[in-house]
């Protein structure tokens, strides 16, 4: 569904991306696992179109998108939940949910959708007229997560979900990426809560100062040596 | 009492035109943080083209002010690609986008006059065309070599701004002459009285457009999808792109939207005055920065209330005080505000844009 084929990407003359070489099947929940400043950022930033590689090819369900511009990318149903949330702040929770579905013409399924997503986070539906950046920081992940399901992706790309949430947001976030993913959605779930990540994955990579350095099935790589010693903290 | 009352009505007038002008300013600037110097000649060709639809169609303030948006509609769009959006980009097209679009204004101005001499010999627009392949080339220049990647982009499109500023001013007197033309009376003037009070009855109509117009502003940006997209673009361009806007697209909207209103004041303040005059545009344009400035740059109320309260006081200024404050008034307001208070009335805490 979606492939990396030795993807370089640099900011100025230092290479972020060292020839990233990644897949996602139909279905698939796929991590990405590293330390602060691995490249995880920039691997799903350049799948996205928001920074360009400089060689290597992207390619999703068949279509070259490697120089596409973004907003092509997401039509096509590659959909980001980026770093630090990136809701509109000044914006509502309901206007901030429309947004997710800017490209989709039939209002009648998008208000429909609007009842899906905050089923998921019923939360949301208290706060529909509230300002964005009045919301907590796990409410605020929460309305990221729904603005991208509002535009019905066919492979999300989600990067660090849990990052500053407490436990109990963390546990709701990942069953709902369960429950997305049942429905049919493929997620590359990029995390540094890597114990989390691998839980809910089925294969997972690990990234080292843009370089893939190892690549298995999930529960492996949980129970791998030098994964448990490096990113699980045991 | 009645001076006063009267003087106000004058400064609603002014300021209403003020305001027009000023959303322009201040959307352009709410979107992609920039100063569109040219959007004060934008305004001044709004009167032209008015004037010249007066001459060639029908003396109809209606056939006025269609002509004039809809040229105007189209200058801002053009202008936004040719002398901004080659600083957004990111690749070596910057240059040609740049050169093809001036060229394309010289071959219309050659072709409208019947003749390459005054064009040629006309130095002030060159200087304006070579500001902006300058900074264009300079842009290239940096990029092949790796250097300054967007560092000075600020800068770079203050130039450009200025650049194509000098080129629309120049090409209307390339077009016109230098000199003022008399404007047709397009509305019918006549002032009845409420009680002590003299009424002009353009006054009041000019007033009603403004508002009319700012209503129609408003909703287009709080009620519509594109309104939606424009203040997503303007708060987070790339999580905008993340959810499939096209800024490119929203950004021409916005110049489209900008210059519509501008033209609509360009046409309103020839009918006022009966004058058109090639080189107002500066000055008008440097006014409505001050009221966006002194609402808040980049708030839409802020515009309306700073170009209101510039208009009523520059008029009190003029009636009370001395004719010759008229344009002191406003630049002592500039000054006041970026001393005391620099994010304007409305101005929320500057966001550097990153
Ligand atoms: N916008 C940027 N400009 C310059 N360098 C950047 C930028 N974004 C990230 N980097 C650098 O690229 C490398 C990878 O960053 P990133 O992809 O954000 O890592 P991660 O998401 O794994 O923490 C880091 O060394 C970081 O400093
Ligand atoms: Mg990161």
């Amino acid at each position: 569904m979606l492939k990396l084929d030795s993807v370089c990407t640099r900011y100025g003359n230092i290479y972020a991306l060292k020839g990233v070489s990644i897949h996602v099947n139909e279905g698939e929940i796929v991590t990405i696992i590293g330390a602060n400043g691995a490249g995880k950022s920039t691997t799903l930033n350049t799948i996205s179109g928001i920074v360009r590689s400089v060689s290597g090819s992207v390619f999703f369900n068949g279509a070259d998108i490697t120089s596409m511009p973004t907003e092509k990318i997401v039509e096509s149903g590659l959909i980001q939940v980026p770093e630090g949330r990136e809701i509109f702040p000044l914006l509502t929770v309901y206007e901030n949910l429309i947004l997710g579905a800017y490209l989709r013409k039939d209002k009648a399924a998008v208000a429909k959708d609007v009842e899906y997503v905050t089923g998921l986070f019923p939360r949301l539906s208290e706060r529909f007229k509230q300002l964005g950046g009045t919301l907590s920081g796990g409410e605020q992940q929460m309305l990221a997560i729904a603005r991208a399901l509002m535009s019905k992706p066919k492979l999300l790309l989600m990067d660090e979900p849990s990052l500053g949430l407490s436990p109990i947001y963390v546990q709701n976030i990942f069953s709902v990426i369960k429950e997305i993913n049942k429905e049919g959605t493929a997620v590359l779930l990029v995390e540094q809560n890597a114990n989390m990540a691998l839980s809910v994955a089925s294969r997972g990579y690990v990234m080292e100062t843009g370089k893939i350095i190892m690549e298995d099935k999930a529960s492996n790589l949980l129970d791998n040596e030098s994964v448990r010693a490096a990113y699980l903290g045991i | 009492m009645e001076t006063i009352v009267q003087q106000l009505l004058n400064g609603l007038t002014v300021g209403g035109i003020y305001a027009l002008i000023a959303l322009g300013y201040t959307m352009v600037y709410g979107i992609i943080k920039l100063i569109n110097f040219a959007h004060g000649d934008i305004f001044m060709v709004g009167a032209f083209v008015g004037l010249l639809a007066v001459n060639l169609i029908a003396d109809s303030f209606i056939v006025a002010v269609l002509a004039a948006v809809v040229f105007c509609g189209f200058l801002g769009i053009f202008v936004e690609k040719v002398a901004y959006r080659p600083l957004r980009e990111n690749s070596p097209k910057v240059v040609i986008t740049s050169a093809l679009g001036l060229m394309l204004i010289i071959l219309l101005a050659v072709f409208a006059r019947g003749d390459v001499a005054g064009i040629v010999s006309s130095g002030t627009f060159w200087i304006g065309a070579v500001l902006i392949l300058a900074v264009m080339f300079w842009l290239i220049r940096g990029r092949v070599s790796g250097r300054n990647k967007n560092g000075n982009s600020r800068i770079n499109a203050l130039i450009s701004a200025i650049g194509m500023s000098i080129v629309i001013s120049n090409m209307v007197m390339l077009l016109n002459g230098p000199q003022r033309e008399v404007y047709p009376r397009l509305l019918p003037d006549y002032s009845f009285s409420a009680g002590p009070f003299h009424i002009s009855a353009l006054q009041l109509f000019i007033i009603a457009v403004s508002f009319v117009l700012m209503y129609l502003l408003y909703y287009i940006v709080h009620k519509t999808k594109t309104g939606l997209a424009m203040r997503a673009v303007s708060h987070n361009l790339n999580a905008a792109r993340l959810m499939g806007i096209n800024p490119d697209r929203i950004i021409s909207f916005t110049f489209l939207i900008g210059s519509c209103l501008a033209a609509v004041a360009g046409v309103l303040v020839g009918t006022y005055y009966n004058i058109a005059d090639p080189n107002v545009g500066m000055m008008y344009g440097l006014k409505a920065f001050v009221a966006a400035v002194l609402g808040g740059i980049g708030s839409i109320p802020g515009a309306v209330v700073g170009g209101i309260v510039l208009g009523v006081a520059e008029v009190m200024g003029v009636a009370f005080i001395s004719p010759s404050f008229r344009d002191a008034i406003a630049f002592g307001i500039l000054i006041f505000i970026l001393i005391v208070k620099p994010t304007g009335l409305f101005g929320t805490k500057m966001k550097e844009k990153v």
